[in-house]
């Protein structure tokens, strides 16, 4: 229990009046200092007893609406004070607030309970600027008299804890043409029959097999020699081929493009961990290969690129970089072979008009040229021929240049068992608001083209990669036409 | 005037220590060898008075009041009791201030102690 300055202003008077009795000699003097510090006691004591009677009688409570945040949000946090009885003594509650949070004044975060009020509560916005975990203390409650002698704080109410996560994708949709997969990688099922652990069929002996693969207890029901036979488990050996360049970082700061494919990119190490399938990691940026791990089985080379993973981070431009190329499949970016084969479908016209489009094709070399100096291309060019044997290739990119990835994607293709591709489509990153959805469901339906152009590729699948509300929201509005 | 719109108007605390007090003074003034016997009596029946209504008026509960007025005639009889037996005015004024100090710090205390307001001991 505190006393405050106009305790001591009391106190103060029955003091003088003592000291006057002591050097007059005057009793009478006494008798008033005896009554102003009966009253002081008296007080006292009905104060404590008001406050006991409050203190049961009241719950403080302070409440979020979630669990988790992500670092730098805004969360509504509510403190609410009430009493099953009205109180005799003044209340002030006050949110307490972890060290890590911040967004509102002293005063907003305080409460006035006056002494015949029963309830009240306040909701202030808090941001949380360090990721980790947090616990509230407890409201303080100031507890304070009617006529202002004493005061009593008291730490009342329950202590919620949040945790402040860094901003990273939380709902990623990995899917086709809107349609989440929840499988897109990681069968393993070869079709072959020979040793294993999966049983795949029984069948009657055969001359030359070994005696070994006799099952006894068919040979015992059937009455005839059978020999069980199972699957053989092959090896994924994947490699993955994550882009880096700038256009990956479009998005949101920690919701970027590059952080959701990472994020299906770390699931597809997980799942290859688990079988235990040799998984290798190339990084491409505008200046060409950043990283290089040859694919390996052991859990330090998943654990190497996992790190690399998340440590990768959208470079600058460290070249020029051509800007979103084509603006779509049906644009003007082609093959090649295509340039080649239009040529020479050229090559006998002497018109003018022949002429002048010959030009134009005779540049397939230089094309070809140019093809090699895109980063990503040249990545799966060069990375592909380093590893022996027939190896999975998981490109990870977005759509903004999609000539040179179609050609990529082709020459991938060539070059392994199988490709995947999971882009990023830049019409679901660039604009966070989503205001424009009709716009942007226009620009979702040309990527959708692209990606089904990339699908219906022999050998190679190719799947969206988006925040889960955007793309539904997307969606939402293309139906509603 | 409502006593609720005169506590609102009036520090009626301030306002009966104040007259509590100028009352004791103008008692000494009047009587120079100081107030005796039924005078006396009256006087402290009057400060009593006066700091009762005060607190009635300010809505204060009336066991508060009970206890203030049965407080402040036990440290008058205490009070009177101590000037009888005691020669020394300035030991009995001690005797009076600390045994109304330890009261004081008692209920303080047991405040601390019945709100669970006292932290653990530190062994060590």
């Amino acid at each position: 229990m505190e006393v405050t300055r106009r305790f001591w202003t009391v106190a103060g008077v029955g003091a003088i009046l003592a000291a006057l009795a002591v050097v007059f000699a005057r009793p009478v003097l006494l008798y008033g200092a005896v009554g102003i510090a009966a009253l002081l006691v008296a007080r006292q004591y009905r104060f404590y007893r008001s406050l006991a009677a409050t203190d049961a009688a009241l719950t403080v409570e302070q409440s979020l609406p979630t669990q988790t945040v992500a670092r730098n949000e805004d969360v509504p946090v509510t403190l609410a004070a009430k009493l099953n009885v009205p109180s005799r003594v003044d209340l002030t509650v006050e949110l307490s607030l972890p060290l890590v949070a911040s967004g509102s004044t002293s005063s907003d975060r305080r409460l006035e309970l006056p002494a015949g009020e029963e309830a009240v509560s306040t909701t202030v916005p808090v941001t949380w600027s360090i990721v980790g975990r947090a616990t509230f203390d407890p409201a303080t409650v100031t507890a304070t008299d009617p006529d202002g002698l004493f005061r009593e704080r008291l730490s009342r109410g329950s202590t919620p804890t949040i945790t402040v996560e860094p901003r990273t994708p939380r709902s990623v949709h990995v899917g086709e043409g809107g349609d989440r997969v929840t499988a897109a990688y990681g069968g393993h099922r070869s079709d072959q029959v020979g040793s294993g652990t999966d049983p795949a069929e029984l069948r009657q002996y055969a001359p030359g097999d070994s005696v070994s693969d006799i099952d006894w207890k068919a040979t015992a029901r059937l009455d005839y020699p059978h020999v069980r036979e199972y699957e053989v488990e092959t090896d994924h050996r994947t490699l993955l081929v994550v882009d880096h360049r700038s256009p990956m970082g479009t998005g949101p700061p920690g919701e970027t493009k590059l952080d959701y494919l990472r994020t299906v990119a770390l699931a597809v190490v997980d799942n290859a961990a688990q079988v235990n399938d040799p998984v290798g990691l190339a990084t491409v940026d505008d200046g060409g290969t950043t990283g290089w791990e040859s694919p390996e089985t052991s859990p330090e080379a998943y654990d190497t690129v996992r790190d690399r993973l998340h440590e990768l981070r959208v470079t600058r431009d460290r070249r020029e970089h051509p800007t979103v190329s084509d603006g779509g499949a049906s644009s003007g970016g082609q093959s090649p072979a295509a340039a080649r084969r239009k040529e020479a479908r050229l090559s006998g016209d002497d018109s003018a008009y022949g002429q002048t489009l010959r030009s134009f094709y005779a540049d397939a070399e230089s094309y070809v040229q140019r093809m090699n100096d895109d980063p990503l291309f040249e990545t799966v060019r060069t990375r592909s021929k380093r590893i022996s044997g027939a190896t999975w290739t998981l490109l990870f990119t977005d759509d903004t240049d999609r000539t040179q990835l179609r050609e990529t994607v082709k020459f991938a293709r060539k070059e392994s068992a199988g490709v995947l591709v999971f882009l990023a489509p830049d019409a679901l990153f660039e604009r966070t608001s989503l205001a424009d959805l009709e716009r942007t469901y226009d620009e979702y339906v040309e990527f959708e083209e692209f990606r089904r152009e990339l699908s219906g590729l022999e050998g190679v699948t190719a799947f969206e990669v988006s925040p889960v509300d955007r793309i539904e929201a997307v969606l939402d509005a293309g139906r509603r036409r | 005037m409502t006593p609720e719109v005169l506590s609102r108007r009036v520090d009626l605390t301030m306002t009966g220590v104040g007259v509590v007090a100028f009352g004791y003074l103008a008692a000494l003034v009047a009587v120079p060898s100081g107030p005796d016997g039924p005078v006396l009596l009256a006087l402290v029946a009057g400060a009593l008075v006066v700091l009762a209504g005060a607190e009635l008026i300010a809505g204060a509960p009336p066991r508060s009041v009970g206890l203030f007025a049965l407080l402040y005639a036990v440290l008058a009889a205490i009070s009177w009791g101590l000037l009888a037996v005691v020669d020394s005015f300035a030991t009995v004024t001690l005797l009076l201030a600390g045994g109304v100090a330890l009261l004081a710090y008692g209920l303080h205390r047991y405040e601390l102690v019945a709100l669970g307001l006292v932290g653990d001991v530190d062994e060590h």
